[in-house]
């Protein structure tokens, strides 16, 4: 089991972080985290051996986020957040505070297909292309075509914040 | 030399391409809007990275780990077996008995009640030698009238 506590310990922020950024409180994050980290003890009571406890980690996390949120159907509308985004008044922009700005990422996600919005988030991740493939369950060739679209798709959803970065 | 894609440039951004192809990179080089391409798309990429990131949290602390009380008192778990397998271990034996139970002679052997045709066919069938001459064994010779009775008999 000292196997299980060093991957315990080594991914459990990393999973965490990766679990925040599908529409869960965190009380919720923390139930599904414990979760995914139960399902890998049960793997290792029972003398399974995982051979890449990161990629394992992240296709268990992935699943059990999508059951959850797909579950709750999600009813908001986005059509208010749609408002901010495309905004023009410089005032009302500068007042997008941190919650609202999360809004407006989480809802630019949202209108992604669930398979391109996958790819991005495990993008922001870090993941290597392998690795996203393996998470995602898309072939390997297809996450490139994928995920240039998504942040095509993206790129008119959070312009505020790239222009920002291209002027710096 | 067309320029390159919006995927071939993610794939060159993210290092994902194992290698442009010669003539691609010279196309790279020299075409001032794959670069401007490059450019735009690698800060892009990078600014939403960014952005999706800081939707994310952090935990405060890592908790340690606490294994559920279900697992850890529950029985262990014994290997069931599937009805067919538990069918067969009840019918083999059960079969084999009866099979050892039972009288052989019953199961073996039918009463032998030849009858008096098939023991004359049977004697005479072993009173011809086949390997020996045709001219060796014994030829019966019968004559018989109209109505079929023995007027004549002979041997060779």
């Amino acid at each position: 089991m000292e196997q299980f506590n060093d991957i315990y310990k080594q991914h459990y922020t990393s999973i965490y972080r990766l679990v925040s950024k599908f529409r869960l409180n965190s009380h919720e994050a923390e139930d599904i985290v414990q979760d995914v980290f139960v399902k890998l003890y049960l793997q290792f009571n029972s003398g399974n051996q995982v051979q890449y406890p990161k990629t394992w980690l992240y296709k268990v996390a992935v699943n059990v986020c999508i059951n959850t949120v797909s579950r709750r159907k999600e009813t908001e509308s986005i059509e208010s957040v749609s408002q901010l985004e495309f905004g023009t008044s410089d005032s009302l922009e500068t007042n997008i505070d941190q919650n609202e700005r999360e809004e407006i990422i989480r809802s630019a996600l949202l209108k992604l297909k669930e398979h391109e919005r996958l790819v991005v988030i495990l993008y922001s991740e870090g993941l290597s292309y392998k690795e996203i493939a393996e998470v995602s369950g898309i072939k390997f060739t297809s996450v490139s075509q994928n995920l240039s679209r998504a942040l095509e798709k993206l790129r008119p959803l959070l312009k505020k914040h790239y222009y920002e970065m291209l002027n710096q | 030399m067309k320029c390159l894609t919006n995927e071939q440039i993610q794939r060159f951004i993210d290092r994902e391409m194992p290698s442009l192809q010669p003539e691609q990179f010279q196309h790279f080089i020299s075409c001032p809007s794959c670069r401007a391409l490059y450019n735009e798309q690698k800060l892009l990429a990078q600014s939403i990275k960014k952005q999706i990131n800081s939707v994310a949290k952090l935990p405060e602390r890592i908790p340690e780990f606490q294994i559920p009380a279900s697992i850890t008192h529950t029985a262990p778990r014994v290997k069931r077996f599937p009805l067919w397998a538990k069918m067969a271990a009840l019918l083999i034996p059960a079969c084999f008995v009866w099979k050892m139970t039972m009288k052989p002679d019953k199961l073996n052997e039918k009463e032998f009640k030849p009858t008096a045709e098939s023991i004359r066919m049977y004697e005479m069938c072993n009173s011809v030698d086949a390997n020996t001459a045709f001219q060796e064994n014994m030829i019966i010779t019968t004559v018989t009238d109209a109505n079929g009775k023995v007027v004549k008999c002979g041997t060779n």
